[in-house]
């Protein structure tokens, strides 16, 4: 069951979004301010934080600032009681998912944490399949990785040994082994691939 | 003619003269009884002159005796008018002496009556010739009457009742022109009594003289009177100009009420009519000729005010102050103009006037002046409350739609819960209570703002001063809470109270708060921090408002200038109508500069704590 970490001073409000979101098929994390939630906060909590903008104490935006480093992860949906434009600008900048204003209606509150948690879903999934490729990444030799690299760059086995000053065949044996080890078959899902691990294509040379 | 004549008629036509004028103070004063004595004695004398002087030169014993037959009536007024001379104008004389000369007198004047041909003979037998000052005059000769001994008797007694006067005077030390009149009256009677009884026992043959011995009495009444005459003239000389002077004072003092607008007027006390000035008369609506008595004035003033004024008017004629009385008179076209009356009670123990005089003013320009600046200030403080909330209206907004946005999820959240087969009743309650809740929230701020943006006098009561504190944090609640600012809250005692208009006190205190939250704004989060405390101090209520910001200008005061602001879109009108406000509760608001820094303000009220006695 996916979390909703609500964080609203007042009691009240709390109890009413709770309710919303409960009966939306929510868990809900009920905090009275962001204090409160960051002593509660663990690494391996997920779901969507909804913040109430003005709070005593650390206020919804600072609260905002802190999160990105703590936790990145978990998208925040913020409420607000005025609807004030430059506040708003200000937040979506910070990478807020949506900016809603009280009172909210049911439908745009669920909406809103739908999208935040399915967008939060997807980066998740996004941020692991390039995690692996760098894992995998990683067990490529440097002659293996070169290879590659002018393999990307769209060149031909026989350029490649000449680049390198080796024999053709020895490339071929590299650009197999590599393919294997990453286990991909073709030059396009090794482009794909490339581009989850950050590895960028050789160089041309000035000379050619 | 000769000196006889001469003599007799002028003393006569004196003694005439001096009875006309004493006759004419008289009948102007009818209570001068001394003069109407002195008057009747001077008249009686003049008749005895004339008739002395007839019998002096009479040719035949019968005419001499009839001429002395008439000659005893006179003689009988002037007796008695001398009594009651010396009784009223010397003030001395005993009551039973002179009773007794005026009997003995009367008792003569009756027998005379019926005696033939008089009181002093029983005939008279032959005239003597003789002569006075050159002149022959006649001398009766004859046998003394019955009854004579009655008349010398009642001469006698009149010395007596003369000198006992004299004496007196003498004893109680009037030495004055009384005692001079005593003697001169003492030596007439003594000498005119002396002649009389000497001439009719036939002692010594001398004519009549009474008339000539009343010359002295004739000098020193002149002088008197001459006396007197002096004085009248020289105070009647002072009376005119005091008369000009007093009608030029009239005239100044008219001039200047007039030129200040002021009408005079007054009550006298024991008629109850009025005195005024025309334009008093005017003031009042009243007719130009008078004239008029308190009833018209009462009935001029409008009749709102009429019982007010008849009190004040009764108080004053009684402990003599007249509180300043302000009263309406309606004009014929309907309107109404006021009038401010001051004035005071004489009475006539001082002399002149008694009764109510003052001065009225027509205060009608000033009332309407006053009215506007009361609606011009009214219309001020309102728009400052407007500019108060326009820069609340951020976070008003949050402070209704948070309450709403409560409202709104559980409703929401207990619709779907209806939908369900069986819906957790307990649940559905417990959002219900929340609306509730949430809902009375909203309708307060709400209500707090409408009482912010009407137009309304002030309507003071005593209510708790930490109600009055706590409710206005409720309501810059989210205000502070977005400025990130900490209020901390110090009321002691829950029995401190305070007489105020809650919404015109709350407007002050925002305004404070509001000030103090911008003064602080370039503050770190955690120094933003206000300390809001109510105590009694010397029976006032204190109620401080102190900041940790940048602090006042020095002087502080100027901060209460109208249009003095440090904020960019101030009106520079909060500080200003917040010390109005404070003023027409009977309170101060001081502004000052905190020691450890920051700005402090004081609303310094008086206490409403019962046992204060108040």
């Amino acid at each position: 069951m996916i979390t909703v970490h609500v964080v609203d001073d007042e009691p009240e409000l709390r109890r009413a979004l709770a309710r919303v979101l409960e009966s939306g098929g929510y868990r809900v994390r009920a905090c009275a301010s962001a204090d409160e939630f960051l002593d509660g906060l663990q690494e391996t909590m997920s779901g969507c934080v909804l913040l109430d903008v003005a709070m005593p104490g650390i206020d919804g935006l600072a609260l905002q600032e802190k999160l990105r480093v703590v936790a990145p992860h978990l998208p925040i949906v913020f409420l607000t009681g005025r609807g004030d434009i430059a506040m708003s600008v200000r937040a979506m900048k910070s990478g807020a998912v949506d900016f809603l204003t009280k009172p909210v209606r049911r439908a745009d509150l669920l909406r809103a944490v739908r999208t935040a948690v399915e967008r939060a879903e997807q980066s998740r999934l996004e941020h692991e399949r390039i995690e692996s490729a760098r894992a995998k990444a990683t067990r490529l030799t440097p002659r293996e990785r070169e290879v590659m690299q002018h393999v990307l760059a769209g060149r031909l086995n026989k350029i490649i040994a000449d680049r390198l000053g080796t024999a053709e065949g020895t490339v071929k044996v590299h650009r197999a082994r590599l393919m294997e080890k990453l286990g991909l078959d073709s030059v396009p899902d090794l482009v794909r691939f490339a581009e989850l691990a950050g590895i960028s294509p050789a160089a041309d040379r000035d000379d050619e | 003619m000769g000196a006889v004549d001469a003599i007799w008629v002028s003393i006569a036509a004196a003694c005439a003269t001096l009875a006309a004028i004493h006759a004419h103070v008289v009948l102007n004063r009818p209570s001068a009884t001394a003069h109407l004595a002195f008057a009747v004695l001077s008249a009686s004398v003049a008749v005895i002159g004339l008739l002395e002087l007839d019998m002096l030169l009479a040719e035949s014993p019968a005419e001499f005796g009839r001429r002395l037959w008439w000659y005893q009536w006179p003689v009988w007024t002037g007796v008695v008018a001398l009594v009651f001379f010396v009784w009223r104008h010397l003030r001395a004389g005993r009551r039973w002496l002179g009773w007794t000369v005026i009997v003995l007198r009367t008792l003569t004047v009756v027998a005379n009556a019926l005696s033939d041909p008089n009181v002093n003979y029983r005939e008279i037998t032959e005239l003597v010739p003789a002569t006075m000052f050159g002149d022959s005059v006649v001398v009766a000769v004859g046998r003394p009457g019955l009854w004579l001994p009655l008349a010398h008797l009642s001469l006698l007694a009149l010395i007596a009742f003369v000198a006992d006067a004299t004496l007196t005077l003498w004893r109680e030390r009037r030495r004055d022109s009384s005692l001079l009149l005593a003697a001169c009256l003492l030596m007439f009677v003594v000498t005119a009594t002396g002649v009389v009884v000497v001439s009719f026992w036939g002692l010594v043959r001398i004519p009549p003289l009474v008339t000539l011995l009343f010359v002295p009495i004739v000098l020193a009444m002149g002088a008197e009177l001459s006396r007197e005459l002096v004085r009248a003239a020289a105070v009647s000389a002072e009376l005119v100009i005091k008369d000009g002077e007093l009608r030029e004072s009239r005239r100044r003092l008219e001039l200047a009420a007039d030129a200040a607008n002021a009408g005079l007027w007054g009550i006298e006390r024991a008629t109850g009519s009025l005195w005024a000035t025309p334009r008093a008369i005017h003031m009042l609506g009243l007719e130009p000729s008078g004239p008029h008595r308190i009833e018209d004035v009462l009935q001029a003033v409008h009749q709102d005010d009429r019982d007010r004024m008849r009190a004040a008017l009764g108080e004053a004629n009684q402990d003599g102050t007249l509180h300043t009385l302000e009263y309406r008179v309606p004009g014929p076209d309907g309107s109404v103009r006021w009038f401010v009356y001051s004035g005071s009670a004489s009475d006539s123990r001082a002399g002149g006037f008694d009764g109510i005089t003052g001065v009225s003013l027509d205060i009608t320009q000033r009332r309407k002046s006053e009215a506007d600046a009361l609606l011009y200030r009214s219309e001020m403080e309102r728009l400052s409350r407007l500019a108060t909330l326009n820069e609340l209206s951020g976070a008003l907004a949050h402070e209704i739609n948070q309450p709403l946005a409560t409202i709104m999820s559980n409703a929401e959240a207990a619709q779907g819960m209806l939908e369900r087969s069986r819906p957790d009743l307990d649940e559905l309650r417990a959002m219900l209570h929340d609306i509730v809740i949430a809902d009375e929230r909203a309708g307060a701020v709400i209500q707090r703002m409408r009482a912010l943006l009407g137009r309304r006098g002030l309507d003071p009561m005593v209510i708790e001063c930490a109600a009055l504190l706590r409710g206005v944090l409720s309501f810059m609640r989210t205000e502070l809470i977005s400025r990130s600012v900490q209020v901390h809250l110090d009321v002691p005692d829950s029995a401190l109270k305070v007489e105020v208009d809650r919404v015109a006190m709350e407007q002050v205190l925002i305004n404070l708060l509001s000030n103090a939250c911008e003064a602080m704004a370039d503050l770190e989060p955690e120094e933003r921090r206000i300390v809001l405390s109510a105590c009694e101090e010397q029976g006032r209520v204190r109620i401080r408002v102190e900041d940790h910001g940048r602090g006042l200008p020095v002087p502080p005061e100027q901060v209460f200038q109208s249009f003095y602001t440090t904020k960019r879109e101030g009106l520079g009108l909060g500080l200003a109508i917040s010390r109005s406000i404070v003023q027409s509760h009977g309170g101060r608001l001081i502004a000052r500069n905190r020691d450890g820094g920051g700005a402090g303000f004081i609303i310094d009220l008086p206490s409403m704590r019962p046992e204060s006695g108040r």
